[in-house]
């Protein structure tokens, strides 16, 4: 049997076909660069970038007592860091956990270990969820093209459960470093037609896909970090 | 009512909800329940114009039924609640 | 005739707007006409002379530059390949190619102009009175009709591109940018509400842009830009007030949805034409497209003019004209304000107590009549005086539709002439002109208290202070009184109302002697107020014209309701960037790569089938197929209550259902109809894995979760993974051969029995399987994560290889299923159908305690259906449609006694085979025949029980 078999994000064979670079993390396939590092920094520092972030792991955590597992305290909608990821509150008795690619499974099996008793349900999401990154100083107002909240206004670190290009998503805000951004977590059966729609609604402001290099240099600009392969 | 307050999320536009009817209560003892109490359950609708408590669904939401008292006339929502886990029954 | 000749554009003018550094070229009606940056299509024609711009809808009159504030019918042109585009609000492009509108075969003559010589015979109404009978003529009115009712052309080629919509979000929304609307914006903005303030003209000011007054815009929009709470949006007109403080705005393509907290409407007032003979010469203008022309595009709008002043605005509307140079030849003045004198000094002959009677010329203004009327209303003419323009200055029509909207009302004011805004809603204030303010220093201040009100609504600041708002009553209190109602009726020839829809003084009057008198029913009857305009040129003056013509006051005589849009808005805006959401399974590339025939399922495409549909069943009944079932609907409940959960949801049983077991379930609703089914497998002691049906999956979810939440779901958990898991059918004699190459699991009968479920790796992918049988021969349901889901479709088809595995789509899967007499519910059931009628009674366990339709399907059993669904047989080699109905002769009439549902031809059995609802009687007979009624032949079909092929099932559990 091969080892190797990766997950594919909705939006892997668009990439592939068009060249993109790909590279493995968490097990999954993700876009290295679309075109070049330096032309997609640019294009989320002048206006918006789009990166498709499905790799990312996906929890849910249901039950009366789910807050007390996760030791947190959060309204609806707030945000916390845990376990190297971080725990939105979605209902009373609901949370979400976002991780890097691959972790969720890790801080399944600690919240598993953890559980003891409580009427708990752990579900990994991850592949049933496109999660697309919109990214840059235009974002708010590529979002309002296809959603009511008040981006602009959408406190960084939390979350939002609504409509966006006729479709449920979660909404997460997870700005950059001097730049504002988005995560946009949906149905992955709606990964393309999402991907899609942002473009569209991004193009009046020369929105451009962006990959993981890139992205990871606009979330740490230093040397140190950024631009390596 | 163009903005509807979701109790969990807030308020959003209303084409993010499915509206879920008037609230019908079930009758406790199916079983033992008249023909004619029962066709009253499944049928009949009283439709009336004022106040009525009806049941919402956050469908590009949360995900969470709620009720509203709503004014069937001015449309005016009144106030938005979760239901008591046992409400239905009652 | 268009004038050619010397260009009517003047110097400098202090607060332009063009460019006079650059020029272009852009044409109108083929003629090449100039323009700078900064002109609108009206400014740049009137700069080139062109004075006839359109002509009217019904007459064909020729129609010049009237309101020049984008609020009256004439200017409307074609531009390119967009119909309707108001000249003297869109800025002309260099090259732009505008046409003029209702002109055929051209705007100089146009022969359709010859209607106004029939218009005896076109009297109000004349398309209810003229157009009825004969009825067979009716095609030949319309032809004419749509010609002559023309409004630009649209070009069925063109494919209008960047339309989109987006949403805006304000504490406070100000809407107009005028003097009051700027305080307004300023005022909340101070007290720490964002604002946003839109105004439909390129640029901020109102009648500050041009008029007189207009010293202290400066200093305002220094002001505006050191307020960072303000959002100004310009060129964006607010077409409509919703409930909930939503507002509606256009900008170019673009609609603005505005969820705003508190709204206020300062959009000014409508300047009012004049009745008099004559009055839609060009020519006509009204005071405020004079003074457009001159101070914002430095155009002079004639040589020689006439001013009809009325009040103390007039006196700006002269000064223009005089600072342009333009011969002021008479002022008709019922106004005596302060600045009359001093100009009459400076040699304007003013005629105090004049007003005008009529407009001479023929095609365009060559004179004027003024004179005065008497105290019994009658005209007396006292002198004509040549002029080319007559600009009129005379009254106000607040630019309320938004108030009026949000449920405001308006009050008649007899003695100022205009109506007044009462019964505010909350949240929602007025200011400035709308609210009757008509000086610069009164407006400012109406729009500071709107503001401090505005925000005060929202919790900041304590709103304006006592004395303030003293200030304003005493402002208020000082307002001029009018001194010219709006409407003056005098003279011969037709004076008119309505300049969108041709509408005569006349018309009005006959329509009320026909008893069409309420302002309602007059405008249904006479469509006056339902062109272009809206009502912005003409609801004033007909309402006085009704009232007169009722002998009531104009209060009495009520207003017609106001409706969005308030100014045009194009269909494409309205439409938005196109967004159809489309759900593609995990394989989708695949599949659309192999060439397979998508189909629309819901929002899903789904391979239909891959070239040969027939080929596919065959593949499956004799070798092996793979079909892409991810659409299902797949829920996983777990917990204590969920074995209890089920059994209420579903009318079979699951509690007993043994852990690794799978079974097929029905779900009904408490009217004991079925509305969906599945299969279940119990993956632990509290955990099932239950799948819907595709069609239903989101309802279900919806309904299910009603349930729980409302008193079900204790003890429960449900976690929705439709989209988890991608999910393949691997279905045929060699499923299991091509199976076992991929997996270390033992697949055999044995170990791995049918309707049991396993989880094992298969091609190295964590997979659910589950052994159930739709098609009818052994298959696996392989669910695994859908990150997985073309990686694992890839490894079966490759596997399959050898055993000549085909991927099939739904309408292979329609074929087997059929022969297997397995129904789909909704294709085969509706909402009618309870379960003992669909054949399920061997689902319902009505020995369980209450469940989702039992007390209904109690009654059921113990009456029995009316109504069966029943397999058929074809005797013909017709495939009868699903949906033909079935029929018998009773005494001599055809009568339906039921209907087809599904129909196939069975390549496997070589005949065509069906499902349908009979009378139970009848569906209890095997064999019995029965009609079905197609194109006028009846045509005979047996009734079949059971599955039409396999009927013992051996297949699929081998």
């Amino acid at each position: 049997m091969n080892a190797a078999v990766l997950q594919q994000s909705p939006l892997h064979h668009r990439a592939a076909r068009s060249g993109a670079q790909l590279a493995a993390a968490g097990g999954w396939q993700r876009v290295r660069v679309y075109t070049s590092v330096a032309q997609e920094v640019e294009a989320v520092r002048r206006g918006a970038g789009l990166a498709d972030e499905t790799a990312n792991g996906k929890l849910l955590v249901e039950g009366r007592e789910a807050a007390e597992l996760l030791g947190v305290d959060l309204r609806i909608g707030a945000g916390a860091s845990l376990e190297g990821g971080r725990v939105y509150r979605l209902r009373p008795d609901l949370f979400f956990l976002s991780t890097p690619p691959g972790e969720q499974e890790g801080i399944l099996e600690t919240l598993r270990a953890r559980r003891a008793g409580r009427f708990l349900t752990l579900t990994d999401l991850t592949p049933g969820r496109a999660e697309l990154r919109l990214a840059g100083p235009a974002s708010p107002q590529v979002l309002s093209k296809l959603g009511g909240l008040d981006f602009e206004h959408f406190p960084d670190g939390e979350a939002r459960q609504s409509s966006l290009a006729k479709t449920p998503q979660l909404i997460l805000r997870r700005d950059l470093r001097g730049a504002p951004a988005f995560s946009l977590i949906t149905a992955r059966s709606l990964g393309a037609y999402l991907w899609d729609a942002l473009l569209e609604a991004g193009r009046e402001w020369h929105i451009a896909p962006i990959g993981q290099a890139a992205l990871a240099l606009l979330e740490d600009p230093s040397p140190s970090q950024g631009g390596r392969p | 009512m163009l903005i509807l307050n979701c109790p969990n999320c807030g308020p959003r536009n209303a084409a993010e909800f499915r509206f879920g009817g008037e609230v019908t209560p079930r009758p406790q003892n199916p079983d033992s329940t008249s023909d004619a109490e029962w066709a009253r359950y499944l049928y009949m609708r009283p439709n009336r114009m004022g106040a009525q408590t009806e049941w919402w669904y956050h469908r590009a939401g949360c995900g969470l039924w709620f009720l509203a008292e709503r004014h069937t006339r001015t449309d005016q929502v009144l106030k938005t609640y979760l239901p008591q886990t046992a409400s239905r029954d009652a | 005739m268009p004038e050619s000749g010397t260009s009517s554009r003047l110097g400098p003018q202090p607060g332009e707007t063009i460019d006079r550094s650059r020029s272009f070229e852009f044409s109108f009606d083929g003629r090449r006409f100039s323009a700078h940056p900064g002109d609108t299509i009206a400014s740049a024609l009137a700069a080139g002379g062109a004075r006839v711009l359109s002509r009217s809808f019904k007459y064909h009159r020729p129609r010049g530059l009237l309101c020049g504030a984008g609020h009256c019918p004439n200017c409307l042109v074609q531009a390119g390949d967009e119909p309707n585009v108001r000249a003297c609000q869109r800025q002309v492009e260099a090259g732009m190619a505008v046409r003029s509108q209702n002109a055929w075969p051209s705007l100089d003559f146009d022969a359709l102009s010859l209607t106004q010589f029939l218009s005896p015979l076109m009297p109000v109404g004349f398309y209810y009175k003229t157009f009825m009978r004969p009825r067979a003529l009716w095609p030949l009115y319309e032809d004419f009709l749509r010609r002559v009712a023309g409004l630009g052309a649209v070009d069925p080629a063109s494919r209008p591109t960047g339309f989109a919509k987006q949403f805006l979000h304000a504490d406070v929304a100000v809407v107009g940018g005028g003097p009051a609307g700027i305080s307004a914006a300023l005022a909340a903005a101070g007290e720490g509400a964002r604002v946003m303030l839109f105004d439909e003209n390129p640029a901020l000011g109102g009648h500050l842009r041009f008029a007189g007054s207009g010293g202290v815009l400066p200093g305002l929009l220094r002001e505006l830009e050191n307020q960072p709470r303000i959002q100004v949006l310009t060129d964006t007109a607010v077409v409509g007030w919703y409930t909930d403080h939503w507002l509606a705005a256009v900008q170019g393509k673009r609609l603005f949805k505005i969820r705003a907290r508190a709204v206020v409407v300062a959009t000014g007032a409508y300047e009012q034409p004049l009745l008099f003979a004559g009055n839609d010469l060009p020519g006509v203008m009204l005071g405020g497209a004079v003074q457009r022309l001159i101070r914002l595009y430095g155009v002079a709008p004639g040589r020689k003019a006439v001013v009809v002043a009325a009040d103390e605005e007039s006196w700006e509307v002269v000064a223009a004209l005089r600072e342009a140079g333009v011969e002021v030849a008479a002022v008709a003045a019922s106004h005596p304000g302060p600045r009359a004198a001093a100009l009459e000094a400076s040699g304007v002959p003013v005629l105090h107590g004049h007003t005008i009677l009529a407009a001479l010329g023929e095609g365009q203004v060559r004179g004027a009549v003024l004179g005065r009327v008497d105290e019994r209303g009658r005209p007396v003419a006292e002198k004509v005086v040549s002029c080319e323009l007559i600009a009129l200055s005379s009254a106000w029509a607040p630019a309320a539709e938004l108030a009026y909207m949000a449920g405001c009302r308006g009050a008649y004011d007899a003695e100022r002439a205009e109506f007044r805004l009462e019964q505010m809603r909350p949240g929602l204030y007025v200011a400035g002109r709308i609210n009757g303010m008509h000086a610069v220093e009164g407006q400012l201040l109406d729009g500071r208290l709107a503001g401090l009100e505005a925000a005060a609504h929202l919790g900041l600041g304590s709103g304006p202070a006592p004395a303030e708002a003293e200030a304003l009553r005493a402002r208020r209190a000082a307002q001029p009184r009018r001194t010219l109602p709006p409407v003056q009726v005098a003279g011969e020839g037709k004076q008119f109302v309505c300049l969108c829809e041709d509408v005569t003084d006349q018309d009005v009057e006959t329509a009320v002697a026909e008893g069409y008198d309420s302002s309602e029913l007059l405008k249904r009857y006479s469509t006056i107020s339902m062109g272009p305009c809206q009502g912005k040129m003409c609801s004033m003056n007909a309402l006085h014209l009704c009232a007169r013509a009722r002998g009531v006051e104009v209060a009495k005589a009520g207003r017609t309701t106001a409706r969005p849009p308030v100014a045009p808005v194009a269909l494409g805006a309205l439409a938005g960037a196109h967004l159809e959401p489309v759900q593609l399974s995990a394989a989708h590339d695949w599949h659309v790569e192999r060439g397979a025939r998508m189909m629309v399922a819901g929002l899903w495409l789904r391979p239909e089938h891959y070239g040969d549909p027939t080929a596919e069943v065959e593949a499956v009944r004799q070798r092996v197929g793979l079909i892409d079932v991810s659409t299902l609907g797949k829920l996983q409940f777990t917990g204590p209550g969920a074995g209890t959960l089920l059994e209420r949801l579903y009318l079979n049983q699951w509690r007993r259902l043994g852990v690794g077991r799978v079974r097929y379930g029905v779900m009904g609703n408490d009217e004991g109809v079925v509305i969906d089914d599945g299969v279940g497998a119990r993956l632990g002691e509290e955990e099932w894995y239950v799948t819907t049906t595709s069609s239903g999956a989101a309802a279900i979810f919806e309904l299910i979760q009603w349930w729980m939440q409302s008193g079900w779901g204790e003890g429960v958990h449900l976690a929705e993974l439709t989209e988890v898991f991608a999910a393949f059918n691997l279905a045929g004699p060699q499923a299991r051969a091509v199976l076992q190459k991929l997996t270390d699991l033992d697949l055999g009968n044995q170990a791995f029995p049918y309707m049991q479920v396993r989880q094992a790796r298969v091609a190295d992918i964590p997979c659910r399987l589950l052994r159930i049988g739709f098609t009818g021969e052994l298959s696996y349901e392989l669910h695994c994560p859908a990150g997985y889901g073309r990686p694992l479709w890839e490894a079966l088809i490759q596997a399959g290889g050898e055993f000549g595995i085909a991927p099939f789509g739904l309408e292979a899967q329609r074929v087997l299923r059929l022969e297997k007499a397995h129904i789909i519910i909704g294709q085969d059931t509706d909402a009618t159908s309870d379960a003992f009628a669909a054949g399920l009674e061997g689902m319902v366990k009505l020995d369980k305690p209450d469940f989702l339709g039992k007390r209904s399907l109690l009654r059921v059993a113990a009456e029995g259906p009316k109504q069966r669904l029943a397999g058929f047989e074809m005797s013909s080699q017709v495939v009868p449609e699903e949906g033909l109905q079935i029929v018998e002769r009773r005494s001599g009439k055809l009568e339906i006694i039921g209907w087809v549902t599904s129909s196939r031809f069975s390549p496997t059995l070589k005949k065509i085979i069906g499902l349908c609802w009979l009378p139970a009687a009848l569906a209890g007979r095997s064999g019995a025949e029965f009609s079905i009624y197609r194109e006028g032949e009846l045509l005979a079909a047996r009734v079949h029980h059971g599955a039409f092929y396999d009927p013992e099932g051996t297949r699929l559990r081998q």
